[in-house]
């Protein structure tokens, strides 16, 4: 086996070491630094107490946006597919975390990212925020 | 003096120094004017003193476009005109519905608000209304002083503005027909004839007007000769008379532009719902839509305003956030309503069992949610507001400008009335940009209102334009609002009368009423009719005097 031969191997088996990392690296970050996501599913839904009328209003959001039907796609777009986002939702307590959300909320209306819900003219983030109890509650039926 | 036109003689001559067509807002305004001055004035009014169904016929007409409205139900022929119908609400149009708007074609009149400001002085003296100030601010006491007077949309952004409405009584001021009947039938320079169709206008040489022909039903035709015409029939009639005139066709109407751009306000009945949230006040707007709680509104009032008489109160959005978005103008009247508030679902239902969906249900479930909401921001954990109480929230119903569109006309109809005249023909057409701006403005105040933490908002502005007919009306209406056939325009090519309402082409036939409105804005429009008229008056006097 050529010195060539051998140095090229090694290249791409470190080569796909470091993709593997990187592809892992989210992950383990999330993991580790925050937790399983489901602790922020709870934190998040966490935030209405009329759980159920916020699901309601979460379904008629879904309708409109079905491919946003799934916890973890809700979870990054509430956090703008942002890991700076997302590790500070994940290291609030409760009411840090509804603070937050409250906080998006209004962010939303001030830039204009609001969504029609059956007329309805409600944030983004209060809209998901519903979604994503609906999807809670639905995991449980 | 009144004058029975019915027993004037078959073929006489009736001369004048100024001849007026038509005695409602504008006709009678300038009656008013020229009353006690150093020249003869002739009224002539199609009716009598009351009303008269043969008469009202006259206005009978077809709809040939996608809207229709009343041709002989929103227009009121006799002594008074459309005044003997008119509710009284009075608002001056905006200091921008005068200038042109680069998204609105053919927007702009000749001159600005400033011109018209002293004569909207004068209209209010007239319609017997408080100051001329429609900022809600110099109205309204501090809510410090009182909670009940706390303006929820007042930011900036959002706005809430006032309609004065004229005083009924002692005497109903909205009535031009009653009120100033004593001072015409006194007047030693005004004769008034009733019963006195104009039924063509009368030129030798095309530009100069010699007479008017009259008619009435008893079918006695005579003519009327004057050094001046003012045509006052209203904003349709104006263009009418204007098109079956063919001696004056080619000077008043060179460029086609008689009886197009018609516009009418228009108004769309529940539009939307506001939902306000649990711990803002809307005690004004609710006492506001209350007639037994007007004086709790009275109590708000500062005291500078020594006026005691009705407000209505609207929001609006501010001029800034119009050009910014280039939206058409428009008002939004808030009615409230309290739906029975159903149980909150039960902790743990299955969604599959909950209520059905649907947007009015939808307005439950959001009430809970805005209220837990709002706890948080407020940091307090309590029970929504109105947990187990009746939900508040309030319907919308839009005012809002149309644009001038020229394919919205007025034309003559192939049938004839008593006088064997063509009917009218009226194809009400909106353009565009006036739907699709209401969509986008009712979108910017539900942004706004969840900006301001005021609420949410549901937008059900229609985003395509159905027509209305006889069997099926849908959600728009006219608000009898009826404009733009010979509008204003310094330059002939782009109007019918000069900023003088004089006819182009023409040396001494004058227009009065909102058929020169080259703009219809979202005001109410009599208060401008009045004001244009004065202001017309001030200029024949100076013509003549």
């Amino acid at each position: 086996v050529s010195d060539r031969l051998i140095i090229t191997r090694r290249a791409a088996v470190g080569l796909t070491a470091i993709i593997l990392l990187m592809l892992s690296g989210k992950w383990l970050v999330d993991f580790f630094a925050t937790g399983p996501r489901s602790e922020m599913v709870k934190k998040i839904t966490g935030f209405y107490r009329h759980k159920e009328d916020a699901a309601l209003i979460g379904l008629e959001y879904l309708d409109s946006a079905p491919d946003e039907a799934d916890s973890d796609k809700l979870i990054d777009l509430l956090c703008h597919g942002d890991s700076e986002n997302y590790r500070r939702l994940a290291d609030a307590d409760w009411n840090e975390a509804h603070a937050i959300i409250l906080a998006q909320q209004h962010m939303d209306f001030s830039r204009g990212r609001i969504v029609d819900v059956s007329g309805w003219l409600l944030s983004e983030t209060e809209a998901r925020v519903c979604a994503l109890t609906a999807l809670a509650i639905s995991a449980t039926e | 003096m009144f004058i029975d036109a019915r027993s004037v003689p078959e073929g006489s001559a009736v001369s004048s120094d100024i001849c007026i067509i038509g005695a409602g807002a504008a006709g009678i305004t300038l009656a008013r004017e020229f009353n006690g001055q150093k020249m003869n004035v002739c009224v002539l009014e199609s009716g009598g003193l009351e009303f008269d169904a043969t008469t009202q016929s006259l206005y009978k007409g077809e709809n040939t476009g996608p809207l229709t409205i009343g041709l002989d139900t929103e227009r009121v022929r006799y002594f008074g005109g459309t005044t003997n119908l008119w509710a009284g609400a009075c608002r001056p149009l905006d200091p921008d519905d005068f200038g042109a708007r680069d998204w609105i074609p053919s927007s702009g009149w000749p001159f600005k608000r400033t011109e018209l400001e002293p004569c909207y002085k004068r209209a209010h003296k007239l319609c017997g209304l408080g100051p001329f100030d429609y900022d809600i601010n110099d109205w309204i006491r501090d809510p410090k002083d009182n909670p009940r007077c706390f303006i929820p949309f007042d930011n900036g952004r959002l706005a809430t503005t006032l309609f004065q409405m004229v005083p009924r009584k002692p005497d109903d001021l909205r009535r031009f027909g009653s009120v100033y009947r004593q001072d015409l039938k006194a007047s030693e320079n005004i004769k008034v004839y009733l019963f006195a169709n104009v039924t063509k206008l009368v030129s030798n040489d095309g530009a100069e007007l010699t007479n008017v022909t009259v008619n009435t039903l008893s079918h006695n035709p005579f003519s009327v000769f004057a050094r001046i015409f003012i045509l006052a029939t209203g904003g349709i009639e104006n263009a009418r008379i204007l098109l079956l005139s063919t001696d004056i066709q080619e000077a008043a109407n060179a460029y086609d532009l008689v009886g197009r751009y018609f516009m009418a306000h228009l108004e769309l009945k529940n539009v939307g719902v506001f939902l306000p949230s649990p711990t803002v006040s809307m005690q004004y707007f609710r006492d506001n839509n209350s007639d037994a709680k007007r004086v709790d509104v009275g109590k708000c009032r500062k005291k500078s305003i020594n006026w005691d008489g009705a407000t209505d109160a609207v929001l609006t959005i501010s001029e800034k956030l119009r050009h910014e978005h280039k939206l058409v103008n428009f008002t939004v009247a808030l009615e409230e309503f309290t739906p029975t508030m159903p149980p909150a679902p039960p902790r743990g239902s299955s969604l599959s069992k909950l209520s059905s969906r649907s947007p009015d249900s939808l307005l439950f479930h959001l009430s809970r949610v805005l209220a837990d909401s709002d706890d948080r921001e407020a940091g307090i954990a309590k029970e929504a507001s109105w947990q187990g109480k009746q939900l508040v929230a309030y319907r919308l119903t839009n005012t809002s400008e149309t644009t001038p569109n020229p394919n919205s006309r007025v034309t003559l109809a192939r049938e004839t009335d008593q006088f064997n005249c063509n009917r009218v023909a009226l194809n009400w057409t909106l353009s565009d940009i006036d739907l699709e701006s209401l969509q986008r403005g009712y979108r910017i105040i539900g942004q706004e209102v969840g900006r301001a933490g005021l609420g949410r908002l549901r937008s059900s502005v229609p985003t395509r334009f159905e027509g209305s007919t006889s069997k099926k009306r849908t959600v728009f209406w006219s608000q009898h609002h009826h404009m733009g056939t010979t509008r204003m325009h310094a330059d002939p090519k782009k109007g019918v009368v000069d900023a003088n309402c004089k006819v182009h082409g023409t040396s001494n036939l004058f227009i009065a009423g909102s058929s020169v409105f080259p703009t219809s804005g979202c005001a109410t429009p009599t208060l401008t009719i009045i004001a244009l008229a004065m202001r017309l008056a001030d200029h024949v006097k100076g013509k003549l005097l």
